[in-house]
């Protein structure tokens, strides 16, 4: 395993079992998880006032706009954060067809890799990586 | 009784509309040609044939240079004499420079008198036909379209409050829940009889974590999901004759109703008989012939018509069947008579064409007897007020789209379910029990079990979302979207606290029109207004500020168009005003 990770990491998730298990096994290795919710219009107004580093999103976020809307406005709000995107699905374009209106450097991952949280840190370096850098 | 072809001393105007003139003069000069063809009264078919092509061109020239003078002296709007004289005026000239053509192409043309009758015949009635009928083009297209768009939108409420379709609905929504129950179940056995043949966790841990993949579960759910696209992919010739299946079956729920309730009169069935006749007359029948037949032949057209006439106004119940068959009796009359007349004298000159000719017409009659009918200005009165009711196969197959536009949105619904809650929180309960087993917290992995059978039990305990009233359900679909879209909301006072099944389709409506607005449109302001609409209907109203012109509603059959469609029984529409997008869409809330 490389570098830990300091940045800050925010978590959109709207099953509330599964934000605080992904939540606890992060913390476990010790990133820092600033902010978790499962209400979009939240998140915004949290990336407003604290402009996190990374956010981890679920694509399905029930009624309304789903992951790939809220990564797009996070990016608008911070065009230096990191995006992982979160998915039940083997395919994700084969449930819609706008998983290529990520922004750039955005990573997705299926869920059931996330069994083993190392491979969902691993996304994250990857998506720091890949994040446009701050002006 | 307003009628298509108005009387001849009428004063009606008529709007010019020469969009049917270049189709009427190519048929009266192939009809021309099989006569010349039949008469075996030219030199070569190579020079027959020139000379109908030219003088087809000469004609076109000439209707086009009528076309243009008037325009010139803006003579937009004609009495019926005036059309007349124009046209008749033009096929006298045409008919002038075909008296030239002939001798020069070495084709025979009938005598002076004939050709003065035919071109009465063509200036006084197909030619005028030819323009009023396309005058009134747009307003026969609209009239069709409003017809269907009206007994779609009767026949899809009747379709989604029957029993037959809750039945349907029934059944799709048991199948999916058996199939989910029985995936579960058989993953919750796995489980548990893991759990009960180990007592060590991370032994337990190995062999249960491959099960939490879900891969029944995850078969299941893409099947759900592509559903409604394999088969609308599979199936783009059957949806097309389906079509034309439909249309017919419109034609013939049209024409029985105006037929019922607003017959033609006997003399347009006369008419257009003898009208059609009458050039077969001119060409094979000498004077005498036609002086002696003729007359006959019209007294018993005439006889018939008022025949059809009576039988359709009777209003007995084979009244239908009845004056189609006289229709197509009346067809038969002039081979009856040319039959009869060659008994009496046998002419071969005239015996095989004329033959052909009776053979032909009957049918050709019959056709355009059924049109002009379902033409007749009643029918659009009929459309109006509703008056007009699906057959029964139509019935049927409307309910099928229904079917099908229900089964398509529900199986989408489970299958964002099961991705979204199941298999989610499979994955989920696998990270927790990895995380467990590493730490070799046991209390933490049996709890992760217990929830993850618990949930397994009962996989469709959180699909059915209680009822809302209309405005809390409304504002559940568009709060979500607050930070992301700039939202203006307004309901009717006297709706806002209605609860009905129906209402949640609203608010599936709302869901789809929004993320449409939003990621198809680009749009970033969306003003929503849900009105009142009489007893029972509500209309919603959504303007956005989109930057990208709404998608053809009429080429795409995605699930937004389902369901669009399901909700408001094909009702809504998308427009680009301006700079803006409108979205109406009106529903009832009866279930």
């Amino acid at each position: 395993m490389g570098n830990k990770i300091k940045q800050s990491v925010m978590m959109v998730e709207d099953d509330e079992f599964t934000r605080s298990t992904v939540k606890s096994a992060l913390e476990g290795k010790g990133l820092n998880i600033v902010f978790d919710t499962s209400s979009v219009k939240e998140a915004i107004e949290y990336a407003k006032g604290h402009r996190p580093d990374v956010a981890v999103l679920d694509y399905n976020l029930g009624k309304g706009p789903n992951g790939i809307d809220l990564a797009n406005q996070l990016r608008r709000i911070q065009p230096s954060i990191a995006i992982v995107l979160l998915t039940a699905f083997l395919d994700p374009a084969q449930l819609d067809k706008r998983v290529a209106e990520l922004p750039d450097g955005s990573r997705y991952l299926i869920k059931h890799s996330v069994t083993k949280i190392e491979v969902l840190i691993e996304e994250i370096k990857e998506a720091i990586k890949s994040a446009p850098k701050e002006q | 009784m307003k009628t298509l072809f108005p009387h001849l001393r009428s004063n009606v105007k008529h709007k010019i509309d020469f969009s049917l003139v270049p189709f009427g003069i190519i048929l009266i000069e192939f009809s021309v040609f099989t006569t010349q063809l039949t008469k075996d009264s030219y030199g070569s078919l190579q020079s027959l044939v020139l000379m109908r092509v030219l003088h087809t061109f000469v004609m076109l020239v000439l209707a086009a240079t009528l076309s243009r003078i008037y325009m010139r002296l803006k003579m937009t709007e004609l009495n019926y004499r005036t059309i007349a004289i124009t046209g008749t005026l033009v096929i006298a000239i045409g008919d002038f420079i075909h008296r030239y053509m002939g001798p020069a192409f070495d084709v025979e043309l009938v005598s002076p008198y004939r050709r003065i009758g035919i071109v009465l015949l063509q200036g006084c009635f197909w030619f005028p036909a030819f323009i009023i009928i396309g005058s009134k083009r747009t307003q026969i297209f609209q009239q069709f379209k409003e017809y269907e768009q009206r007994l779609i939108i009767n026949t899809r409420a009747n379709s989604r409050t029957s029993d037959e379709f809750k039945g349907i609905q029934n059944d799709i929504q048991h199948r999916i829940r058996v199939e989910l129950h029985s995936a579960c179940n058989s993953l919750m056995k796995s489980v548990s009889d893991f759990r009960n043949s180990s007592g060590d966790i991370a032994e337990q841990n190995k062999v249960i974590q491959p099960i939490l993949l879900g891969d029944d579960l995850r078969r299941l759910s893409m099947r759900l999901e592509t559903f409604g696209s394999e088969h609308q992919e599979s199936s783009i010739f059957k949806r097309n004759l389906n079509s034309v299946k439909l249309l017919i079956k419109q034609f013939k729920i049209l024409y029985t109703t105006t037929a019922k309730n607003a017959p033609l009169h006997w003399s347009i069935y006369s008419i257009v008989l003898i009208a059609l006749i009458t050039p077969p007359y001119f060409n094979y029948s000498s004077f005498f012939e036609a002086l002696i037949s003729f007359p006959i032949v019209a007294i018993a057209i005439i006889f018939s018509s008022r025949l059809i006439s009576k039988s359709l106004s009777n209003g007995s119940q084979n009244s239908l069947r009845n004056s189609s068959l006289l229709i197509l009796f009346t067809g038969y009359i002039p081979g009856i008579s040319h039959v009869i007349g060659q008994m009496i004298y046998d002419d071969p000159e005239t015996k095989y064409p004329l033959f052909m000719i009776a053979l032909t017409l009957p049918i050709s009659y019959y056709v355009f007897m059924k049109i002009i009918q379902v033409l007749h200005p009643h029918s659009l009165e009929l459309i109006r007020t509703d008056q007009l009711k699906a057959s029964d196969s139509l019935q049927d197959a409307v309910t099928r789209v229904v079917s099908d536009e229900f089964s398509h949105t529900l199986s989408h619904r489970w299958a964002i379910y099961i991705h979204g809650k199941i298999l989610t929180r499979l994955a989920a309960s696998a990270l927790k029990l990895e995380t467990a087993c590493i730490t070799g917290d046991s209390k933490t992995f049996n709890e992760a079990l217990d929830s993850l059978i618990e949930l397994l039990n009962n996989p469709d305990s959180q699909f059915e979302q209680e009822l809302m009233d209309l405005s809390s359900e409304v504002r559940s679909r568009l709060d979500p979207w607050d930070g992301l879209l700039e939202i203006e909301l307004e309901i009717d006072k006297e709706i806002e606290m209605i609860t009905s099944p129906r209402v949640r389709d609203l608010g599936e409506v709302i869901e789809e029109l929004i993320s449409n607005s939003m990621r198809h449109g680009k749009a970033h302001k969306i003003s929503l207004r849900v009105t009142k609409q009489g007893d029972t209907n509500i209309r919603v109203k959504a303007i956005d500020d989109s930057s990208v012109a709404p998608i053809d509603t009429n080429s795409r059959y995605g699930l937004g168009t389902r369901i669009f469609n399901l909700a408001s029984d094909g009702r809504w529409s998308i427009e680009r005003v301006e700079s803006t997008t409108v979205f109406t869409l009106e529903m009832s809330l009866e279930s």
